[in-house]
Order: structure tokens, then C-alpha cells, then sequence
């Protein structure tokens, strides 16, 4: 049932692309991406590192034995005595990280293999009896050529396994026919397709030590693409065949096993040992610490007890210092080959291993999709607060869950991509929604152009079409939907066959140039313009029908009317003339319609009652009423023809009359009040609009009793009353009135006519009714200082707000007044 | 929440022209009621034309216009803008023609988002909520009594008998500045919205109105006996009612409105 908004959709087409281009990303492992992960890899690596309990250990040729014992290389009988020592040891497998891949090459054996040749090839030398150093000379050849030492060891414990080096790169085509026997025996072939490293070259040790190895392997180390070792590539392909590596051969051999024991597949398989294999059959490394490492030294020079070697896998390797290169692994930077190898050794003999199940991808892409669809479909609908709780908890749940698997069970769940489309997609859509919202929520202007545009067809549904006009106009006709507003407004002017309008509003468009067919509507229209009489022409002026034909005077009862004077509260004054004896009036009129049609005649009655009874009233300070009418259902009163101003305009600051004047003025409504009053009459709207200074100077009082008669009749939503200044209390309070009424009235109208203010102010009608009723006006004493004491206590009484307390007849307060003046002069 | 609502005006008994104007929209939640004032049906002018600005703004873009008052809703601002544009408009074709001068008109408007109600109103039409048997008016009707009851200036016995009854304190168009009151709610399953203009609530009391929309079956059945009601108290007036009513929950809504929450 709720509308589905714009925004949901985009929302919702942002989300799924934001999808697809991370499933995109996830299916192609993107470099950049696959780096990032990889940070993670480490993060959740470094909380998996365990102590060591395998049996392996690593005899390291570090600083301290290159120290002691001299540069390297080293003369192979080092090495080849330490092979010896560590056979003595009972070490199961010797694993000898040290690729000897050229013969030595040492200038004592060549002379004393030149001695012994020259001694056996000289006849002269037998003679002499010089053959009896021969078996000497021999001995020390046998000495001296540590590779026949070395070989010797090799080959003693029968439980030494040798390093293969391959230079990796597009395998060259050729099979391995031709390799070695050696080689044959160390590797195995393989059916069908095989994702391997591959190799182009191989650097195998002479074949002196290989063929009395137990085993080879290859030392290749490969760092991912962002320099850090991670796996171990358990196979290189090299010629059509699988070389294992140097870790898979030392654990083999330690557990007994061979090569032919292998089965190859999604995971190598040999007895009872399953390793699980990533990407190029390699085996993710699963660090530990605390592999057991030795100096080469202190094991030369028996420092080390035996026992830690028996039965051991023990691997000689070097450092940094003597050539080794050094990795960097999740668990530590600066690791030598030889502890990589370790850790792999320890990770197939513990079973300890990190893998990507097979149901890793799927769940990663199970989880790509929630998210997406959760950024898609759920975000855009939610508050943002809520979304990025929501979103937190999926993202630490995710994070959580991987980091268990890795840490528990070293399942390796990759993190980011799903981390990704959450953390991105929310952003997008949040800062979308942000920047979106922000712009409807816009404020336009008042007088702004969509506000114009609003009303302008507001207007125009309403049939006001001049009104619409004016706010179209008021929009930029460049604007090619201004265009077509004013083109249907100039067809609706058409319609309404004001022509000359809707000629007005196509010129209008055709400033901006030319649009649809205005130019020929244009043509025709003004045609039809010189024709037909516009019909348009007295829309505004329904009101004063009555002054439309100029050549037939309109009258009202007797009295001619001759012009619009002014609207007034009750309706409109006109001019008139009683033709009669030609004097001229004005007319005033009553409006019927705002009077409910059952107190009409009420109205009406007490109307005439009033006027009448005002008519009768005969005072040099009174409007005269000549004569009281009804005509064409309209009720009207002719009175006196009053030339002059009345009070409004001397109630401002800068205006106030002299105090001579006021008091003149004053007291002269006092006593047209007082006269009233004594006649019955209360004027009940004295205010200053109601007071008249004529040009002779003369002051007259008008509308006595109408003004009421017309405010309280309307029982029907009526008037918003003009601000209430003068009303008395007992006016407000809606109480019966007297002619102490009308003297608080005039109290107000002589306080503005002293102080140029009201005395009684407030911001709203009911503040200031309230201060009527209630509070004291400041003192006008301090507003206008030139005011004589005397007048102070006449304009208080005026204003109390008890009738008893107030001048209880007119008479007294322009007695009062007179005598301030007197005193005065 | 839904709204359903129905809304019906008479002229009533004693006046020739119905000067009274009213809208609904139950898919945008909106209700709007208006008492033209004026001579030469001039009430009428306004009245419709105020009632149309609001319909116009609504079915707009609902742009914000002019200074927004933030301890209130969006929704309640758009609410407020769409009067202030209405009393533009009215008090602008007031200044255009002297036919038309001096006119304005009352409005009360209630729109519904969410479970939010919000509502506006210048002038005497009112606006009731109905919940749980009880009648409440939402509204302060802008007249000179009622500002003077409020004020105890006079007492509400006194206030029925005044000759001001009918003067208005405010009103829509009859200035170029004219703010609405407002006021926002919370809205529950079943409650009833009731809007009139005092051409019923003058002519019928609060509680007499509250008993002929509970009785009634239907809700037009109720408009219906509400006119007649107020024609039967004299009809000295336009007559307008609108009755809107939330609808009931459904056995899920509790779950809607557990996700209501979480929606923005």
C-alpha cells in the first residue's frame, strides 16, 4: 500500500551493482583485494601460533659458528663431520639444506693429486724410492677431497635427504626421459591436469651426493604477491614431473613412507595423513614457535646433549649471515628457509594445518549476497542509526565467525569481500541518503519561483486567471515548463474569450521565442480583437455596478450617486446628490450579506431604529443624518457631506495637534457625547477613524450606535475584529453598556492624541485585551513631559477601569478640560 | 496506519450559500476543513481556494517553504507550509479585487504519517480526536470569547451568552503573515479523528456529537445524523463534518509496528 519511493529503487540498483561487482572481484581473486584479505590472513594467523611439539629441529650456521669456525663456504668436511655427529645421535632424518651443486674446488688436493700423478707417472721417482710417500699422498687425497668425505656421510645413515633449487618459469616442453636416475626416483608423474608451480631449470646437487641421498626435495620458497610466505608449494612441475618438497620429503621418510605412497588429488594423501591443499598444490602454513634451533658450533663442539636429537628430524641450514635468504611470514619477519621448512614438517606431523574448505566459497558467496541484499533492500527502508547498528553487528558477527573458524579450526574464510559490499554499501547508501534528503529538503523562498509556480496553478484551477498570470509572470519564462503553464493559461483566457489576455500571456512566452503556435494564435486572437467586444472588461468591478453606466444616473432612494467615496466597516460610502434641492450627500450603505438572513429584518430594524434615533440627535459636534433608506435591498443613510480629516492622521508622534487643540477637540466630543448620552444614545465605537476635524475647523462625531448594530449582528463566522485599542473593559467583557462606555473610548483617543501612543498595547488581541482589562497604561507623564499636571488625573480617571470611577457625563470631563485650558492661559 | 474517512456539508438551515469547504485524502492521510468568510460570497472564494492550495501543496513536491520550526516534525512543517502558502493565496486574490477584499477563511487541517498525526488550524473549525468512548478537542478555537475565557477575563456561561461569540481572533488571508497553531499526536488503532466547523459545533455539544457517531453504524450514517442534528438545533450555519477513523490493527500489526521503529 505505500508507495514505493524513487529513492527506494536507485537504492535498491546500487545495491545489487555494488553486488555484482564484488562477487565480480571475489570470482576474479583481484590483486589489491586478495592483498587486503591477505592482511587479515595475517591478522588471524599471528592469534593461531602455537608451541611447537613435533620432533624437528634446526641446526642453524649462523653468526656465531661463522665466527668461529671461518668464511663460508665452508670446506665440506664441516659439514660432512656434522652429518657423522648427528648420525651418532640417532637422528632419524637429516635434512641438509645446502645445495652442493659443482664439485669442490680445493688447491691442496689438486697439488697432491699433481704429486701423486707425477710420482706414479715418473719412473724416476719409483726409482728413487720415492713411491714410499705415495700411500702417504694418497692418504691425504682421501683427506683432502671433502666431497668423497661428505658423499661418505651421505651416504652412511642412509637417512640424508638433499635440496633440488628450481628456477621457476614456463616449463620448456621437453619430458623427463632424460633426467637423472636420481631425479626419476625423487618425483612422479601424474594423469590428467596438474596446477603446479612450474619450472624451467633445476639445480640438483653433483651426483656424487644425490645418488646416495635418501631423498630430495625442493627448497623453493614462494612469497605471495605482497612479499610474505604463507604456503608451501608441496609439488614444482618441472619436465612432466611432480618434484615433492624438501619438507614433504623429510616427513615422508621420517614416517617410513615414500613417494610412491602418494596419492595425489584435491588433497595429498599418504597412510593416514591428509594435507589439505590451496591454490598450485600448496599447503598453507600454519606457524608455530618454538621450534628447537641450534647453533652449528655449539653442536660441533658437543655443547648440545644428545637426547634432543634422537629421533629427530633435524634440518642444517643457514642464515642471513652466510647467504640464506631471509621471509617474512604472518608470524615474524627475518625466518630462514629452514624454520619455514620446519614449521611445514610440524604442520603435516601434527595434522595441524590452516585450509579452505569446500564449503569456504560457498559461504562467502552465500554471505556476498545477504549482504548485498540487506545494502540493497533493508538499509535504503531503515533509520540510519539503526542501519549502522545493524550493519556493526553483521560485520563483528562476520568477523567473529571467521576468526573462530581460523583460530579453531583452521578454516580460512575469506573476510573481506562480504566485509566489503557491507562497509561500502553502507557508506553509499547512508551518505547517498544524506546528500539526497538534504536536497529535498531544500527550502525554496516564498516569493520563489516553484512557490509562484504553486499558487499560479492554484489560482488557475480556481478560474482566477489574472492572479495566475501575475504569478507565472513572476516565474523565468525561459523555463520551458513556465512555457507550457503559460500556454495553458493563454488557452484558458481563450476559453473565458478574453482574448486581449490571452494575447498578453503568448506575447509574454513569445519573449523567450517562439513556442508551439503562439505567433499564429497571436494573429488570429488580435483578428478577433477588432471585433468581438471584450468580454473580460468588468471582472473587477462587480461592487460598484451600480457607477458603470455613467450616462444613466444610479440612485439609491432619492439620491443620485455620483461617485465611490470610500468602504468603511458597514459598506461602501458614495457621493450622492438629493436632486431635489440639490445638495450633496453622502450616502452610506449596509452590507446585507454578511447578516444572517433570519435576523435580517432584526438587523435591519434596529438599523433604522438606531439611525433614526441618531437622526434625531441635533448637535453642532454631530455628523447630521438627513434621511434613512432602503432601495434594491440595500439599506442606506444620507448624511451631511463632511469635508475635512479625521483624528487618525494626528495621532503619530511626529503629527500631534497643539495641547490647545486637543483639549478644543476633546471637550468638543464630550459634549456631542454628553448630549448624546442624555438623549439615550451611546456611540459605543468612539475612535479617532469616527472623529472629524472639518477644513473650517468645525469637530464632528460620527456613526452614533451604527457601528454596533453592525458588528454584533453577524451570528455567522464574521468579522476578524480590527485590533480592539478603544474598547472599554466592559465591552470586552461582553457586558451591557452606558455612556461611561464611550468616555473611556474617548480617555484612549485623548492619551494618543497627547502621547502619539496607545496606552494599551499588545501583540496579539488577546494580550491586548488583556491589558485593557487589567493592567495600567505608562504613565503619560513620562512619554510626553509637556503635558500640564492638571491633565494628568483627567486622562487616569478617563481610563479606570470601573465605570464608577470614571467622569459620570460628558459634561464633566469638558468641564475639566476647559478649566486645565483656562488655567493654562 | 491507514485512514479511512468520509466527510459531508450542508448548508444548513438559515443561510443561502454554503460558504464551508472540506477535502480528504485517505492515502496521504489528510484532512482539511474550511469556513469561508466574506461579503459577496466572497467566504466562498476562500474557502475553496485555501482548501485547493492545501490539496496542490500535498500533491506537489512537498517542498518546505520559509523558515521550518524544528521542535516539530517534517511532516507537521509541510503541514504549516501548505497553510502559510494557502493564506498567500487567499489573502493575495483579497488584495487583487474589492469585491473580494476583507475575505478569509477558518482552517483546520490534520494529516496523518506514520502513527504521527499532525494538525493545524487558524480560526473556529475544530478538530476532535475520539478514542475509547472519550471526546477530546484538539484544537483552540481563535475567538475573542474563547481567548477570553482562557484569559478569565469572563466565565465559559458568560462566554455562551456574549454578543462576540462569533468574532474571530485569527483567521487564514486575512493578513500577509499568518501562522497556524500546530500540535502533533500519537495515533492508535481505532481512534477517530472528527473535524467540523462551528456551524455544527455551535448547533450540537461535544458529548451529543460523541453519541451519534458511536451509535451510528456506519460513518456517512454519522455525517448524516450530525447535520441533521445541527439542522434540528436551528442549522443557523454552514454545516460541515468529516469523520476519519484509523484503522483497526491487524493480528500482525504488532509486528509492523515493531518494524515501524526501525524504518526511517
Amino acid at each position: 500500500m505505500k508507495k514505493i519511493k524513487r529513492s527506494t529503487i536507485t537504492d535498491f540498483l546500487l545495491g545489487i551493482v555494488l553486488m555484482i561487482l564484488v562477487l565480480i572481484t571475489f570470482l576474479i581473486s583481484w590483486g589489491p583485494l586478495e592483498t587486503l584479505e591477505y592482511g587479515i590472513y595475517d591478522l588471524n594467523a599471528s592469534l593461531r601460533v602455537k608451541k611447537s611439539t613435533a620432533p624437528v629441529a634446526v641446526v642453524v650456521i649462523d653468526k656465531q659458528s661463522i665466527a668461529n669456525i671461518g668464511r663460508w663456504p665452508w670446506p665440506r668436511y664441516h659439514i660432512a663431520s656434522m652429518v657423522d655427529l648427528l648420525r651418532s645421535y640417532n637422528v632419524k632424518v637429516i635434512g641438509l639444506d645446502i645445495i652442493y651443486s659443482e664439485k669442490d674446488n680445493n688447491q691442496g688436493l689438486y697439488e697432491v693429486r699433481n704429486l701423486i700423478k707425477n710420482i706414479e707417472s715418473n719412473p724416476y721417482y719409483v726409482k728413487k724410492g720415492f713411491d714410499v710417500i705415495l700411500p702417504l699422498l694418497k692418504e691425504s687425497e682421501k683427506r683432502l677431497d671433502n666431497d668423497i668425505t661428505l658423499a661418505n656421510s651421505i651416504a652412511a645413515g642412509k637417512n640424508v635427504v638433499l635440496p633440488l633449487f628450481f628456477i621457476s618459469g614456463k616449463p620448456t616442453g621437453g619430458i623427463a626421459a632424460g633426467l637423472p636416475d636420481y631425479l626419476q626416483k625423487n618425483s612422479i608423474s601424474y594423469t590428467g591436469v596438474d596446477d603446479s608451480i612450474t619450472a624451467r631449470e633445476i639445480v640438483t646437487p653433483i651426483a656424487e651426493f644425490a645418488a646416495v641421498s635418501k631423498g630430495l626435495g625442493h627448497v623453493n620458497v614462494i612469497a605471495d604477491r605482497d612479499g610474505t610466505v604463507r604456503s608451501e608449494p608441496l609439488f614444482i612441475n618441472f619436465e612432466a614431473k611432480l618434484f615433492p618438497s624438501f619438507a614433504l620429503q623429510l616427513t615422508l621418510k621420517y614416517l617410513n613412507f615414500d613417494l610412491t605412497n602418494i596419492q595425489l588429488g584435491k588433497e595429498i594423501k599418504f597412510g593416514r595423513k591428509t594435507i589439505p591443499l590451496y591454490d598450485n598444490n600448496r599447503m598453507l602454513i600454519s606457524f608455530t614457535e618454538g621450534i628447537p634451533h641450534y647453533s652449528f658450533f655449539d653442536v660441533i663442539n658437543k655443547k648440545i646433549a644428545p637426547d634432543v636429537f634422537k629421533d629427530k628430524i633435524v634440518i642444517i641450514t643457514q642464515t642471513a649471515a652466510s647467504s640464506g635468504t631471509m621471509q617474512m611470514t604472518p608470524a615474524a619477519a627475518n625466518v630462514g628457509s629452514g624454520t619455514i621448512m620446519a614449521n611445514v614438517v610440524e604442520n603435516i606431523l601434527t595434522d595441524d594445518h590452516i585450509s579452505r574448505p569446500n564449503w569456504a566459497a560457498v559461504l562467502e558467496l552465500i554471505i556476498i549476497v545477504f549482504f548485498g541484499l540487506y545494502i540493497a533492500l533493508v538499509v535504503p527502508q531503515i533509520k540510519v542509526w539503526i542501519s549502522a547498528v545493524v550493519s556493526l553487528v553483521f560485520l563483528l558477527a562476520w568477523m567473529g565467525t571467521t576468526t573462530y573458524f581460523f583460530a579453531a579450526n583452521g578454516y580460512w574464510i575469506k573476510w573481506f569481500y562480504p566485509a566489503l559490499i557491507l562497509i561500502i554499501g553502507y557508506v553509499f547508501i547512508v551518505s547517498k541518503r544524506y546528500l539526497l534528503t538534504e536536497n529535498t529538503k531544500d527550502r525554496i523562498e516564498v516569493d520563489g519561483f516553484e512557490t509562484n509556480k504553486m499558487l499560479g496553478l492554484s489560482f488557475q484551477g480556481q478560474g482566477l486567471l489574472d492572479m495566475a498570470f501575475e504569478k507565472f509572470r513572476k516565474c523565468p519564462v525561459e523555463d520551458e515548463s513556465v512555457k507550457e503553464l503559460l500556454y495553458n493559461l493563454g488557452l484558458d483566457f481563450e476559453r473565458k474569450r478574453m482574448f486581449n489576455k490571452a494575447v498578453e500571456v503568448y506575447e509574454h512566452i513569445a519573449q523567450a521565442g517562439a513556442f508551439k503556435d503562439i505567433s499564429d494564435r497571436i494573429k488570429k486572437l488580435n483578428v478577433a480583437g477588432q471585433t468581438i467586444v471584450f468580454g473580460r472588461a468588468d471582472a473587477k468591478k462587480e461592487a460598484t455596478v451600480i457607477m458603470n453606466k455613467p450616462e444613466i444616473k444610479p440612485t439609491l432612494g432619492r439620491y443620485e450617486i455620483i461617485k465611490e467615496l470610500g468602504r468603511g466597516a458597514m459598506g461602501t460610502v458614495f457621493l450622492g446628490k438629493d436632486p431635489r434641492i440639490n445638495r450633496e450627500v453622502a450616502v452610506k450603505t449596509l452590507r446585507y450579506e454578511e447578516i444572517d438572513s433570519d435576523q435580517l429584518a432584526e438587523v435591519k430594524k434596529r438599523f433604522f431604529r438606531e439611525a433614526e434615533a441618531a437622526g434625531k440627535l441635533s448637535h453642532p459636534n454631530i455628523v447630521t443624518i438627513f434621511d434613512v433608506g432602503e432601495d434594491y435591498d440595500i439599506a442606506y443613510m444620507a448624511m451631511e457631506l463632511l469635508d475635512g480629516s479625521d483624528l487618525t492622521i494626528y495621532c503619530r508622534k511626529e503629527n500631534l495637534l497643539p495641547l490647545e487643540e486637543v483639549i478644543r477637540v476633546v471637550s468638543c466630543v464630550a459634549s456631542a457625547l454628553d448630549y448624546a448620552h442624555a438623549n439615550g444614545i451611546v456611540h459605543r465605537d468612539i475612535k479617532p477613524a469616527n472623529v472629524m476635524i472639518l477644513s473650517n475647523g468645525d469637530v464632528k462625531v460620527a456613526d452614533f450606535g451604527i457601528a454596533r448594530v453592525m458588528s454584533t449582528s453577524r451570528t455567522q463566522t464574521g468579522v476578524v475584529l480590527g485590533t480592539p485599542s478603544y474598547m472599554s473593559p466592559e465591552q470586552i467583557a461582553g457586558k451591557k453598556v452606558d455612556g461611561r462606555s464611550d468616555l473611556f473610548s474617548l480617555g484612549v483617543v485623548l492619551y494618543e492624541l497627547l502621547a502619539g501612543e496607545k496606552p494599551f498595547k499588545g501583540e496579539s488581541i488577546t494580550t491586548l485585551m488583556y491589558n485593557i482589562t487589567s493592567s495600567v497604561p505608562p504613565s503619560i507623564k513620562e512619554l510626553s513631559p509637556r503635558i500640564p499636571e492638571k491633565m494628568i488625573p483627567i486622562v487616569e480617571k478617563l481610563l479606570a477601569k470601573d465605570a464608577e470611577d470614571r467622569y459620570q457625563t460628558g459634561k464633566l470631563l469638558a468641564d475639566d478640560l476647559l478649566a486645565c485650558l483656562n488655567k493654562e492661559a | 496506519m491507514d485512514l479511512a474517512a468520509v466527510g459531508k456539508t450542508d448548508r444548513g438551515l438559515v443561510r443561502i450559500n454554503n460558504e464551508d469547504e472540506f477535502y480528504l485524502d485517505e492515502k496521504l492521510g489528510l484532512l482539511v476543513v474550511a469556513d469561508g468568510m466574506g461579503g459577496h460570497a466572497s467566504g466562498e472564494v476562500a474557502s475553496k481556494l485555501a482548501v485547493n492550495v492545501i490539496r496542490d501543496y500535498f500533491h506537489g513536491p512537498q517542498k518546505l517553504i520559509g523558515r521550518s520550526n524544528p521542535a516539530y516534525s517534517e511532516a507537521t512543517n509541510k503541514l504549516n507550509c501548505a497553510i502559510r502558502l494557502a493564506n498567500q493565496a487567499v489573502y493575495e486574490v483579497a488584495q487583487s479585487s474589492p469585491v473580494l477584499k476583507g475575505m478569509g477563511t477558518t482552517i483546520v487541517a490534520v494529516l496523518l504519517t506514520g502513527n504521527k498525526l499532525s494538525i493545524a488550524h487558524i480560526g473556529d473549525s475544530r478538530a476532535y480526536l475520539i478514542r475509547a468512548g472519550n471526546i477530546d478537542q484538539l484544537t483552540e478555537d481563535h475567538t475573542m470569547v474563547n481567548e477570553q475565557v482562557r484569559r478569565e477575563i469572563i466565565t465559559k456561561e458568560e462566554a455562551d451568552k456574549s454578543e462576540m461569540k462569533n468574532v474571530l481572533t485569527k483567521a487564514l488571508g486575512i493578513s500577509a503573515k499568518m501562522e497556524a497553531d500546530l500540535d502533533e499526536l500519537t495515533m492508535f488503532g481505532d481512534d477517530m479523528l472528527f473535524l467540523c466547523t462551528d456551524g455544527l459545533s455551535t448547533m450540537v455539544s461535544d458529548e451529543a456529537a460523541l453519541k451519534i457517531i458511536s451509535q451510528s453504524g456506519d460513518f456517512n450514517a454519522a455525517c448524516d445524523a450530525l447535520i441533521n442534528a445541527a439542522n434540528k438545533n436551528g442549522g443557523k450555519d454552514n454545516i460541515t463534518v468529516v469523520i476519519g477513523h484509523i484503522k483497526k490493527k491487524k493480528w500482525y500489526a504488532a509486528l509492523f509496528k515493531f518494524m515501524e521503529f526501525f524504518r526511517r
